[in-house]
C-alpha cells in the first residue's frame, strides 16, 4: 500500500492522528500538496461521504473523519496556497434568521472542505442583510442557507429576495437545505437546488460545476 | 369552556386499549405538547399560567377540552444544566450549545440534579382537576440522550465517543440513572396510565449517534425503564424524532408499547402503520408540515383516512405528528380533533 493510500484509509477509519503522521510523512519525501489533496483527501472523504449515504457511518464518525482531514489541510493548506493550486469554487454557508440549527450545516460544511471546496460559514441566525453582505464581499460561487423548522424555513425567500433588491442574484448560485424543506419547496422560492443530505450536497455542487464550467 | 362535545367523555381505557394494540370503541385523540396559543384556544377563560401548578392544570382543562383521555405532565426539579445562550427572536436552539462538561475535570465537578428536587405529589394535587376517568401520562425534562447532548454539546460528544469512550459511558451512566429513578417515582401513582419516555433520537436520515452507541449507552436503560412500567400494569410510549429504520428491531426489544413522532420527510404515518401494526401501536402522524400549510379541508381529509386505515386492527390514535405548536393555525388542528368527533357518528367508530 502506498503512504497515499494509507493516508486516504486513516480518513475513511476515522483515525486523524494517523492522518497527520502519514501527511508528515509524505510531505517529508516531497510528495506535492495537489497530489495529497486529489488522491487521498478528496477520495477518502468521498469514501466517508458514500458510507454516511448507505448508513455504514453515522455523524460521529463523518466527524473524526473531517477530524483526520483538517490534520491534512491543516498541513497541506499554506502549500496549496504557494504553489497557486487551483481549488474548487466558494461557498458561503449559514442558518437562516431566527434559527439556531447548525448541526446539519457544518456537516454540509465539512463535507463541501472535504470535496476540494473553500467555506465561508456565517453561523446560524443569519439576517439577509448579513447573507447579502457576504455574497457581496467574498464573492463565492454558492449560497448556501440552511432551515430546521417549518417555521425558519419561510425565511429563506426573504434572502433570495434581498440578493435581487442588491442585484446579485445573478452572481451567485443559491442552495438551500434542512429538514422541512423539498426540490418543490426549493423550486417554489427560486433556489437553484436542493440537497437532502450531506452527501447529496457534495453531488449537487459538483453537478452544477460540471453543468457550467465542464469541470 | 369544552371543545368536545359533553357526552364525549374522557375515558383513559380508550387509549389503554389503543396501546394494547386493540381497536377502541370510539376514535382516540393523542398528542404530547400544545402549543400555548392553542391551549387557550382550548380553554378560554380558564387559561392560567401565573403559577407552575396553573400551567399544570391548563393542560389538564386543555386536553380535556380537546377530546383526549389523559393530559400529560411533567414534575419539575429534574433539570441537567446546562448553558444556553437565549436569543430572544430565535425559534430553535443549537445541539452544540451545552459544552458544560468537556473534559474528565468538569464532569467530576459538575453538579448533578437530585430525584429529591421534584415534588411528585403534583401528580396527586394535579389529579384533582382530572376528568374522573382520564389520567396522567408523565414525560421528563428531555430524555437520556438529549440530557448528555445538551450538557455535552452534539459535536463534542460526537468526537468524545472516539476519544474519551470511558468517560461518555459514565456520563451517560449519570443521567440515565436519574432519569430512571424519574419515572421509578411516577409509576406508584394510580392517577397515572402510561409513561411517555421522550428521547429524540434521530434526523430525517439517521440516529444521531450509531446504533451501536444507542445499544451501549441509551437503551438498557430505557429497557429497564420500559420493564417497570410494566411491572405496574401500565403501558409505555416512546417519544422519538428521527429515523428509526436501523433501531427498530430494538425498540421492539425495550419492549415499548407505542411510538409517537412520525414525518412525511422520513416516514409518513401511513407507511409507518402499515410497517408496525401489531407489533407497536402508533400515535399521531399527520405531519406538523402538512398541518402547518394544507388546508383545513385536507387535514380533515387525511385525518379520516387514516382513522379509517386503522379501523379494521386498531392500534392508532390520532394526532400531529410531532406537536401542536402555534404556527399551525387553528383551523387545521381543530380540523383535526373534528375528524376524530366527526369518525364516530359517520363511520361506527371502531378505529
Amino acid at each position: 500500500m502506498t503512504l497515499l493510500e494509507e493516508l486516504k484509509n486513516a480518513i475513511i477509519n476515522v483515525e486523524p492522528k494517523k492522518a497527520e503522521e502519514t501527511t508528515h510523512l509524505l510531505l517529508n519525501q516531497g510528495v506535492g500538496a495537489a497530489d495529497i489533496l486529489n488522491q487521498a483527501l478528496i477520495p477518502g472523504m468521498d469514501e466517508v461521504g458514500r458510507l454516511f449515504k448507505e448508513g455504514e457511518y453515522y455523524v460521529p464518525e463523518v466527524l473524526v473523519a473531517a477530524k483526520a482531514m483538517n490534520a491534512t489541510l491543516n498541513l497541506i493548506e499554506p502549500l496549496l496556497i504557494q504553489g497557486d493550486v487551483p481549488r474548487r469554487g466558494k461557498i458561503v454557508i449559514g442558518t437562516v434568521e431566527g434559527d439556531l440549527h447548525d448541526i446539519g450545516k457544518n456537516l454540509v460544511s465539512m463535507m463541501w472542505k472535504g470535496a476540494g471546496y473553500t467555506i465561508v460559514d456565517l453561523g446560524v441566525d443569519v439576517t439577509p442583510e448579513r447573507f447579502v453582505e457576504a455574497v457581496r464581499q467574498e464573492k463565492p460561487d454558492y449560497l448556501a442557507i440552511s432551515a430546521l423548522l417549518t417555521s425558519t424555513m419561510l425565511h429563506i425567500p426573504a434572502v433570495i429576495q434581498a440578493l435581487q433588491a442588491a442585484g446579485l442574484r445573478d452572481d451567485v448560485k443559491v442552495l438551500v437545505g434542512g429538514a422541512p424543506l423539498s426540490q418543490p419547496f426549493a423550486n417554489e422560492i427560486g433556489a437553484d437546488g436542493y440537497a437532502a443530505d450531506a452527501t447529496d450536497a457534495v453531488s449537487l455542487v459538483r453537478r452544477i460545476d460540471l453543468e457550467e464550467t465542464g469541470t | 369552556m369544552m371543545f368536545r362535545r359533553a357526552d364525549r367523555e374522557p375515558d383513559f381505557e380508550n387509549l389503554r386499549l389503543v396501546l394494547q394494540k386493540k381497536a377502541p370503541p370510539r376514535a382516540v385523540l393523542f398528542e404530547f405538547l400544545i402549543g400555548e396559543h392553542k391551549e387557550k384556544k382550548l380553554t378560554g377563560a380558564e387559561y392560567r399560567t401565573d403559577t407552575e401548578f396553573d400551567r399544570v392544570v391548563t393542560t389538564i382543562k386543555a386536553f380535556d377540552s380537546g377530546g383526549y383521555d389523559f393530559a400529560p405532565i411533567i414534575v419539575r426539579g429534574l433539570s441537567f444544566e446546562r448553558k444556553t445562550h437565549f436569543v430572544s427572536h430565535a425559534q430553535t436552539k443549537s445541539l452544540n450549545e451545552g459544552s458544560v462538561i468537556v473534559d474528565r475535570r468538569s464532569f467530576e465537578n459538575y453538579t448533578w440534579p437530585e430525584i429529591a428536587n421534584c415534588d411528585f405529589s403534583i401528580i396527586t394535587e394535579a389529579a384533582a382537576y382530572l376528568h374522573p376517568k382520564a389520567k396522567l401520562i408523565p414525560f421528563s425534562h428531555d430524555g437520556i440522550l438529549e440530557n448528555v447532548i445538551g450538557i455535552v454539546g452534539y459535536e463534542r460528544l460526537c468526537l468524545m465517543l472516539y476519544e474519551d469512550k470511558t468517560l461518555v459511558s459514565e456520563i451517560f451512566a449519570e443521567v440515565g440513572k436519574r432519569i430512571l429513578s424519574y419515572f421509578q417515582a411516577c409509576l406508584p401513582y394510580p392517577e397515572v396510565g402510561a409513561v411517555i419516555l421522550n428521547d429524540d433520537w434521530g434526523f430525517n436520515t439517521h440516529t444521531l449517534i450509531s446504533p451501536r452507541d444507542l445499544r451501549q449507552h441509551v437503551f438498557p436503560w430505557y429497557k429497564r425503564i420500559v420493564a417497570m412500567a410494566h411491572d405496574y400494569g401500565k403501558c409505555a410510549i416512546l417519544h422519538s424524532c428521527g429515523k428509526y429504520d436501523a433501531i427498530l428491531e430494538d425498540i421492539f426489544d425495550m419492549g415499548f408499547d407505542a411510538r409517537h413522532s412520525y414525518e412525511d420527510g422520513i416516514t409518513p404515518v401511513e407507511k409507518a402503520y402499515d410497517a408496525l401494526k401489531g407489533r407497536l401501536a402508533v400515535l399521531g402522524g399527520i405531519d406538523v408540515g402538512f398541518l402547518a400549510r394544507e388546508s383545513a379541508e385536507a387535514v380533515y381529509e387525511r385525518s379520516t383516512r387514516m382513522l379509517r386505515r386503522a379501523a379494521a386492527l386498531g392500534g392508532y390514535a390520532l394526532g400531529s405528528g410531532n406537536s401542536v405548536p402555534d404556527y399551525i393555525p387553528d383551523e387545521n388542528y381543530l380540523a383535526m380533533l373534528q375528524a376524530a368527533f366527526d369518525w364516530e357518528k359517520q363511520e361506527g367508530g371502531r378505529v
